[in-house]
């Protein structure tokens, strides 16, 4: 064999040989389970069918329609929306404020980013537990209003309750982003600004806010993906099978397929429609961030355009 | 004799007051709001069910008679109830296993997207790429039956092998690999070290910083991860302490019971945190998106 | 009125690092000013200062007759184009513009016809509804501007708008910015590192370094009567040519220049403004030159000549450089006390390596002293002349002055005396001839005639060439040296006590009561209402400050201790009396202060061994002794 290709195989080899237990681990936990998952969203293989056969696209037509079977489908779509409603804004909002307050200068930014980070480094578990606590009738919130709201089992207020924890506790990673993001604003622009008579609200308005649009864009999208996937908190504070319909998302009603009905190949269905939901997302917002640069180009374009024109 | 009271001048503009004045004011309440929750719990938890449900609203430790006392049964309850000894090393072994595994096998693919070369290097890439950013939600599933495929569900090991690549560390990695000076492996090569020498001894030393990092939040991960142990694993024997702790939840214990647990299991990430403060906040800050 | 005015300016940072150093300007309404210096010399922070965005440290910031130092930014009718343009990148151009007038609450329809005079001015207007990504250096320049001029402020303030632009843009936008200012008649302030910028679009330069104003003055009086050195390096392309050099004054009254390389003769006229001590041949002196003044010499030129080897030639087009040495050996082009550079619009053949010989314009040499730098051709200098005193008479600038109660005091013989400018006056006096007369700003510049010497006055009285006049002196204001050792000094116009300020309780008519004191010289000085005040509105480290109390001569009162009004205990400065200086029309007592001497003006026969010294307080200056900072 010639030395090149000698060289060149082993060359392969090493390189490949690094990257075999990713290899491994990508087939058997990424690609099989992918494509298994895929397959049994077309069986009916449950814990009452161990023997599965093929159905077609049964599975997804039920969730769609049969409402007597599935009855929380869309509702438990609809409450993904209201849920991501609830969260998006809000904590876009509170971000840029309170990230806003602490570019202003003032002193121990350090201790208040350290304290608003400590529920980004608390178990999540744990945060739950404080937090049904807390809202439990007689609870902290209750013991401070002297009322006697079941916050968590109340219909109307639950999911309110745990978008609020969210919100409460994603403040701290989101601040430090933002606000790495708002220092790297020119100062000369506040300056003339500030010339020109605009006041701090203005300068926030006009200045701070376009200057961080690429991190309120990026915070839109994550926030509109990882809403899609809550479910996690209610299975912790209320197990797979609640009764509080008001909480029960969309991911709540896939585990509540998988664990309680052990209805795998319905729950592998509801896996791949929220995929097929969320690669729509992603390419939308794909698309919208070149869309600037799109433009940009068109722009330069019709730039150089006329000024062959006027050569001529 | 005229007294004339002389006046320092008002070298702060009352406006300029006010307004940081309000911005404290805000903070701090933000703070507040963020602290006392904490508090509250710790206080709680040493405080006996009796004491809880007999006093109002206090953030002190008192008993049922308001007296000022700390009452230790809750934590010796929770100690039982999470079964703390087993659950605390199992977690210990997951966690530990799984970022130790985490670190090298995604550092050994970083390295060979970054450094190596063979066929089809960067469409393998970007396939991973793409395919590991599926959301964990829409995995969960599809692992389980994979997992019961292979006869791993109910063991420490369907804890720690699913989670053993990671893209994001993978892809961060691969970026501290590229900025690393070519001259340095290039001469441990002309000295006849092989690709995996140079890899272990050479470049792995050189992104330490990141590799402390990612191990940190790796393990921190682990540690919290919930969900998928809740799933995967029955056998109360291979709880961990996240699903030991929604198991006590759930169970009826008393409110003081569960907060001793929830302290039990979070406080140690929390004094991790304030030690390695630095740390975390400025690593954080070093991935993140630039504005 | 948009006149700025910046008196005693300081910017001090953490109390310690002075980055602007008693900055002292007026600029008229309408007047073109450029602050021009390296970088780092303070001149982007006095502007800052002036637009609001600095602190003022201390000092008096006017704008147009109104007191601003304290005044927001948006208050001062002023506006501001950045080095970086500052244009709101995700604003259209015209959103950009309108800005201003928006935060100022104005009508829309207003708002759009200004925006758009404004874009019509500039030529932006097809660029309103681009973005500023979307447009090239030259025309964001234009966008700022626009920004800046759609306001209508009173004063502009201009950082560096050129500097990121490219040489041709900036040549043309130089013009642009200079028909904007007369189009627009509002007084500019502009900063720049360039000294093109400063010379071309100038009514007025302040030239700075390291904090500290070198010279302000039209690009003219800069260009051709530098203070410094430096000032003198840096304006003016190429730069001037520096050469180590002795002076030497021959019999004949012409001055011998020698430099390593070359010999110069300048003639008597030449010279007066000079001073003897630096004309005995040993005392070593710069010579600047610039190049415009050398030029290649065709024929002959005696005692201005240079003979040089040609190193480089550079043709620019309508000018050619020539740089050459007078060490045919070592043949540099800069940084060698042999190596300089000729420039001349003469179209001329000289090639590399040839050696040839350059005309100096003799008129327009510079010198400076070696170690301070500063120019030794002051504008209005201070005078040496030779002084014969016998009697109570001296002899002197061709007429003579008597002064018993001053010259019987010492010793009959020769003297040195030194005449600055501030001693002389139209009036009766000496009798002499006036013999040059140049305008500088709204005064003129005197040589006279007396005798066999000539003085330097400056006064704003006009007289013509060769006019018969009398000068008179103010004996107070000379000083007269034997070989250099002082005889008699001239009176100071203002004296410097160091002191601090305090609170303390003192005992009156019986009662304790607590009273503010300036403490000077082991005395203590009540202090006047008003006066405290001012030391309060320093802030509360007033106390602990160590402080310099700066007096006028005129505001300094002595009482004999019998006429004193009583004071508290312990008040007053006692000093004793160790002189008496009699001028004849003025008397002065020499009274020592815990060591150092001063004077005070008497008034009467009778001199009291001690006297009691008390301060005009209205008129007294404070300094921060600790960085030199004029407090108020």
């Amino acid at each position: 064999m010639k030395a090149y290709t000698k060289q060149l195989l082993k060359r392969n080899a090493t390189g490949y040989a690094f990257i075999l237990p990713l290899l491994i681990y990508f087939i058997v936990f990424q690609l099989a389970p992918m494509i298994i998952a895929l397959v049994i969203s077309f069986t009916d293989y449950s814990l009452a069918n161990l023997d599965p056969s093929f159905v077609g696209f049964d599975n997804y037509i039920e969730l769609f329609t049969n409402k007597a079977v599935y009855q929380n489908f869309w509702s438990s779509l609809l409450t993904t929306f209201l849920y991501m409603l609830l969260t998006v804004p809000t904590s876009m909002i509170l971000t840029l404020i309170v990230s806003a307050l602490l570019n202003s200068k003032i002193k121990g930014e350090k201790f208040f980013k350290t304290i608003f980070y400590i529920p980004s480094v608390t178990v999540s578990v744990a945060m739950m537990v404080m937090w049904k606590q807390m809202l439990a009738p007689d609870g902290l919130i209750n013991q401070i209003f002297s009322s006697n709201i079941d916050f968590l089992n109340n219909e109307s207020t639950a999911l309110v309750m745990i978008a609020l924890m969210s919100v409460w506790g994603g403040l701290g990673y989101n601040v430090l982003i933002m606000l790495s993001a708002m220092k790297n604003i020119d100062p000369s622009l506040y300056e003339a600004a500030e010339m020109d008579g605009a006041g701090a609200f203005q300068k926030f308005l006009y200045v701070t806010v376009p200057g961080v649009m690429p991190t309120i864009f990026f915070f839109l999208v994550t926030g509109l993906i990882s809403g899609f996937q809550v479910g996690e908190q209610m299975v912790i504070i209320y197990g797979t099978a609640t009764q509080v319909g008001s909480v029960r998302t969309y991911v709540y009603e896939m585990f509540y397929q998988m664990r309680e009905m052990s209805n795998f190949s319905v729950a592998s269905a509801m896996s791949y429609f929220l995929f097929a939901i969320i690669l729509v997302f992603t390419l939308i917002q794909f698309r919208l961030q070149n869309a600037d640069a799109i433009k940009e180009r068109r722009m330069l374009k019709k730039i150089k355009r006329e000024a062959a024109n006027e050569k001529n | 004799m005229k007294k004339t009271k002389f006046r320092f001048p008002a070298r702060i503009n009352g406006a300029t007051v006010a307004k940081k004045t309000f911005i404290y004011v805000v903070l701090i309440g933000l703070c507040l709001s963020f602290i006392i929750p904490y508090f509250w719990m710790l206080i709680t938890s040493l405080r006996t069910e009796l004491a809880y449900n007999s006093t109002g609203f206090t953030l002190l430790p008192l008993d049922e008679q308001g007296h000022l006392s700390l009452f230790f049964g809750n934590y010796k309850e929770a100690f039982t109830a999470l079964n703390l000894g087993q659950v605390l090393l199992n977690t210990l072994i997951v966690c530990v296993a799984n970022t130790f595994l985490n670190l090298f096998l995604n550092s050994l693919a970083a390295y060979a997207f970054a450094r190596l070369k063979f066929f089809a290097k960067n469409t393998i890439f970007k396939i991973i790429l793409f395919s590991m950013m599926v959301p964990g939600t829409v995995m969960l599933v599809p692992n389980f039956l994979i997992c019961d495929y292979l006869g791993i569900t109910d063991s420490l090991f369907a804890l720690i092998l699913p989670f053993v690549m990671s893209v994001y560390n993978i892809f961060l990695l691969r970026q501290q690999f590229l900025g690393v000076d070519k001259g340095i492996e290039e001469a441990a090569r002309i000295e006849g070290a092989g690709p995996f020498r140079i890899y272990l001894r050479i470049v792995l030393p050189l992104v330490k910083p990141m590799m402390v990092v990612l191990g940190i939040t790796t393990f921190m991960w682990n540690y919290g991860n919930y969900l998928w142990p809740y799933i995967v694993n029955v056998d109360p024997n291979l709880r961990t302490l996240a699903t030991s702790l929604a198991e006590l939840t759930g169970s009826g214990y008393d409110l003081t019971v569960q907060l001793a647990g929830a302290v039990i299991v979070s406080a140690p990430m929390i004094i991790v945190f304030f030690i390695l403060q630095k740390y975390i906040v400025g690593g954080t800050m070093e991935g993140a998106v630039k504005g | 009125m948009a006149k700025v005015s910046l008196k005693h300016i300081y910017k001090v940072y953490d109390g310690k690092v002075k980055a602007v150093n008693d900055f002292n300007l007026e600029i008229e309404d309408k007047e073109f000013v450029v602050f021009v210096g390296p970088s780092g010399c303070g001149k982007s922070t006095t502007l800052r200062m002036v637009a609001g965005l600095e602190e003022i440290t201390a000092g008096e910031l006017r704008i147009g007759d109104r007191i601003c130092n304290h005044v927001e930014p948006k208050d001062r009718n002023i506006a501001m184009v950045f080095q970086n343009y500052a244009l709101f990148p995700n604003m259209t151009v015209y959103d950009n513009i309108a800005f201003g007038l928006k935060m100022h609450k104005v009508p829309k329809a207003e708002i759009d016809k200004k925006v758009h005079e404004a874009a019509e001015i500039l030529g932006i207007t097809e660029y309103l509804d681009r973005k500023p990504k979307a447009l090239s250096g030259g025309q964001r320049q234009r966008v700022a501007l626009g920004r800046a001029i759609v306001r209508e402020p009173n004063v502009f303030l201009l950082d560096e708008p050129l500097s990121n632009l490219d040489a041709k843009l900036r040549a043309r936008m130089r013009t642009e910015i200079t028909r904007l200012h007369k189009r627009l008649q509002a007084t500019f302030i502009y900063v720049t590192h360039d000294q093109v910028e400063a010379m071309t679009m100038g009514d007025r330069i302040v030239v700075m370094k390291g904090g500290f104003v070198q010279q302000i003055g039209t690009p003219q009086e800069l260009f051709n009567f530098p203070v410094n050195k430096f000032v003198a390096g840096f304006l003016g392309t190429p730069q001037m040519n520096f050469f180590d050099c002795t002076l030497l004054k021959e019999s004949d009254g012409s001055v011998t220049v020698r430099a390593d390389g070359f010999t110069l003769s300048i003639p008597e006229e030449e010279t007066y403004r000079l001073d003897a001590s630096v004309l005995d041949g040993a005392h070593k002196v710069t010579l600047g030159i610039r190049p415009d003044d050398i030029t290649p010499l065709k024929g002959e030129a005696k005692g201005a000549e240079i003979e040089a080897t040609v190193s480089l030639v550079e043709e620019l087009g309508v000018q050619t450089l020539i740089y050459c040495d007078t060490d045919a050996n070592s043949l540099m082009i800069e940084n060698s006390p042999t190596a300089f550079c000729s420039s001349t619009v003469e179209p001329t053949a000289i090639k590399a390596g040839e050696k040839t010989k350059f005309r100096v314009n003799i008129s327009k040499l510079h010198f400076f002293d070696v170690e301070t730098e500063t120019t030794l051709k002051e504008r209005v200098p201070t005078v040496k002349a030779q002084c014969r005193v016998e009697g109570g008479e001296a002899k002197l600038l061709g007429g003579s002055v008597v002064c018993p109660g001053l010259f019987s005091r010492i010793e009959s013989g020769t003297y040195t005396v030194s005449i600055s400018p501030a001693a002389l006056s139209f009036g009766n006096g000496f009798k002499g001839v006036i013999e040059a007369v140049e305008q500088q700003g709204r005064e003129y510049v005197y040589r006279v005639r007396l005798g066999d010497d000539r003085v330097f006055l400056k006064s704003d009285e006009k007289h013509e060439t060769g006019e018969e006049t009398e000068i008179a002196l103010a004996l107070d204001s000379v000083g007269f040296y034997d070989n250099g050792t002082p005889v008699m000094e001239p009176i100071p116009e203002a004296y410097r006590f160091d002191g601090t300020f305090a609170k303390l309780k003192v005992k009156e008519g019986g009662k304790t009561v607590k009273r503010h004191f300036a403490l000077i010289a082991g005395g203590k000085l009540c202090l006047p209402d008003e006066f405290t005040q001012k030391m309060y509105d320093q802030g509360r480290g007033i106390f602990k400050k160590e402080l310099s109390y700066e007096v006028s001569l005129d505001d300094i009162t002595a009482t004999s201790m019998s006429d004193t009004a009583p004071m508290g205990e312990g008040e007053g400065l006692v000093a004793a009396v160790e002189d008496v200086l009699d001028y004849g029309y003025v008397k002065y007592l020499k009274l020592k202060l815990e060591g150092k001497p001063f004077c005070v003006k008497w008034v009467g026969d009778a001199v009291p061994p001690e006297v009691s010294v008390s301060f005009d307080f209205d008129n007294v200056r404070v300094y921060d002794k600790a960085i030199d900072m004029k407090l108020f």
